[in-house]
């Protein structure tokens, strides 16, 4: 079964937690991160790497594409690739490499529309808004050496921007583009960590939001009025007259 | 007394190579003809060794220009070159005389002391013997490959760059094999220094030691350090020497754990029975 499936049509992964909303920065980091492990996953055919939920190195690996050549009937096995949300604090894989981490840098509400109005019910004065939230994402491909880093972030990229149009249908986003990937830089946290060398991968996530604002005060208002009508001005019989005769008076 | 090959002098020069210089003593004034020597390299003092230029007879000096090697183009096999501020090389000289008898000297290109320096050098290197043997332990040094034939299955020919850091042919050096034969040292490993930073691509562990080791394998950045002992394996950032005129005694390495599901834990290195060879 596919792990890569909506809860709803909503930008949230199936099985995320309630508290995680639609479109926020845990959805969409989990959205992408299961796009990305769907590329590495499963009949990888021409790749080196794999990605599996067991970090291990398989004792066999050869790390080779399974379109080169091995010892004859054995297919080569790729390398464990980890790919994982950003600041996760406690990873099973420490310091795996080669490594895809999924982030979201900033969200910022895009107005539109004028005053952002989506429409209006003038019975009970609902007013409806629309929004887009455009949020930047970072995907950081973290590799030992600068050729794998660079190889990776070109594979992520393009199978980010193929699949562009299946995801927005699916978790039903309004856009995602501006797709960049950056220069390939040395990387290297901590002085008692080896080289690396990371390239990121930037693009904007574009999602609808929608809220509404509906006035109480009128609303309780009304009510009194009616109360201090049907009760010739005491509002307790007015509510009781209405409740026995269901709003008609004697 | 048996016969004795003798490097005498390696003068470098850079940017080209080394010189060397050798003498036989031990011979058998009896024995004439010709005495063939082969003149051989490595990165590390055990080798495997390859020969340089072609065998020399009666020859007692030779001038390694680390030429490319015959057959070969740049972009399958890189030349040895001493372009490294702290390039190690080791030379082997390997003789064969009229009768058969074969005798052999390895050396690295460290320069002479005078004989009065030289007694201070050997104080010092049998005083750090002599600790090591209470605090060291044995220490497998891989010297990480720098020149050779190029990895045919990761690396780009073109830009010359590995592809994959996990390759199980080159170990992510970019060099088939990956790594000289491993040397057994007897070395101090200090304290850990065991940290975990929460960074952007989440936690991340780390172990940076200082090693002092001896100095007969010079240690260059890269090259990997295993302890039989507790199996785990560090890599070289920064080396440094204590000298006595520029000879070196003994080295400090600042050394950084290597993370477990790296493919360097599949460099071969017998654990089981560890022999101090140096």
């Amino acid at each position: 079964m596919s792990t890569v499936t909506p809860d709803g049509p909503r930008a949230k992964i199936l099985g995320q937690n309630e508290l995680v909303e639609p479109g926020s920065d845990l959805a969409l980091c989990g959205v992408f991160m299961e796009i990305v492990r769907a590329r590495f996953r499963g009949q990888n055919v021409g790749l080196p790497w794999i990605w599996t939920d067991d970090p291990r190195p398989d004792p066999d690996e050869t790390n080779q594409a399974s379109s080169e050549s091995g010892a004859p009937g054995t297919p080569p096995k790729p390398r464990r690739l980890t790919v994982e949300t950003d600041l996760l604090d406690d990873p099973e894989a420490r310091s795996g490499r080669p490594a895809v981490f999924v982030g979201v840098e900033e969200s910022v509400y895009n107005k539109f529309v004028i005053g952002d109005r989506y429409g209006v019910r003038r019975e009970d004065r609902f007013e409806a808004y629309t929004a887009l939230v455009i949020n930047s994402m970072k995907i950081d491909v973290v590799a030992t050496k600068r050729g794998e880093s660079s190889v990776l972030a070109n594979i992520v990229w393009r199978h980010l921007m193929a699949t562009k149009n299946i995801v927005r249908a699916t978790f039903s986003i309004h856009e995602i583009g501006d797709f960049k990937k950056g220069k390939t830089q040395p990387y290297r946290r901590d002085p008692n960590h080896q080289d690396a060398y990371t390239t990121p991968i930037l693009f904007n996530v574009a999602i609808e939001e929608r809220w509404f604002t509906r006035p109480n005060a009128p609303l309780i208002q009304e009510i009194m009025v009616r109360f201090n009508a049907a009760g010739n001005g005491d509002p307790l019989q007015g509510a009781v007259t209405l409740a026995l005769y269901n709003g008609q008076t004697k | 007394m048996a016969l004795t090959l003798v490097i005498t002098r390696v003068t470098p020069l850079y940017p080209e190579g080394f010189f060397l210089q050798w003498t036989l003593q031990g011979l058998d004034p009896r024995v004439g003809g010709v005495y063939q020597f082969v003149l051989e390299r490595s990165g590390g003092p055990v080798g495997p060794w390859e020969a340089v230029g072609q065998p020399l007879p009666d020859t007692y000096s030779a001038l390694d220009r680390m030429e490319q090697p015959v057959g070969t183009a740049y972009r399958d096999t890189r030349r040895a070159n001493v372009f490294g501020l702290n390039r190690a090389i080791y030379y082997r000289v390997r003789v064969t005389t009229p009768t058969g008898e074969t005798a052999e000297a390895v050396t690295d290109t460290s320069p002479d002391l005078d004989p009065k320096m030289a007694q201070y050098w050997r104080k010092g290197l049998y005083n750090f013997a002599k600790a090591m043997r209470v605090n060291g332990v044995p220490i497998a040094v891989c010297k990480r490959r720098r020149w050779g034939t190029r990895c045919p299955v990761c690396v780009d020919k073109v830009v010359r760059e590995p592809l994959r850091g996990a390759c199980t042919t080159c170990y992510g050096t970019g060099f088939t094999d990956g790594f000289f034969t491993p040397v057994w040292v007897r070395g101090q490993r200090g304290a850990p220094g065991n940290t975990s930073l929460n960074t952007p691509e989440g936690r991340q562990d780390s172990n940076g030691v200082i090693v002092r080791l001896p100095h007969s394998v010079m240690i260059e950045q890269g090259d990997v350090l295993v302890f039989s002992r507790d199996g785990k394996r560090f890599m070289c950032d920064r080396q440094g020497e204590t000298q006595i005129s520029t000879t070196t005694i003994h080295q400090l390495a600042n050394v950084t754990e290597i993370p477990r599901d790296n493919v360097i834990y599949r460099v071969r290195v017998d654990t089981t029975s560890p022999v101090p060879m140096i």
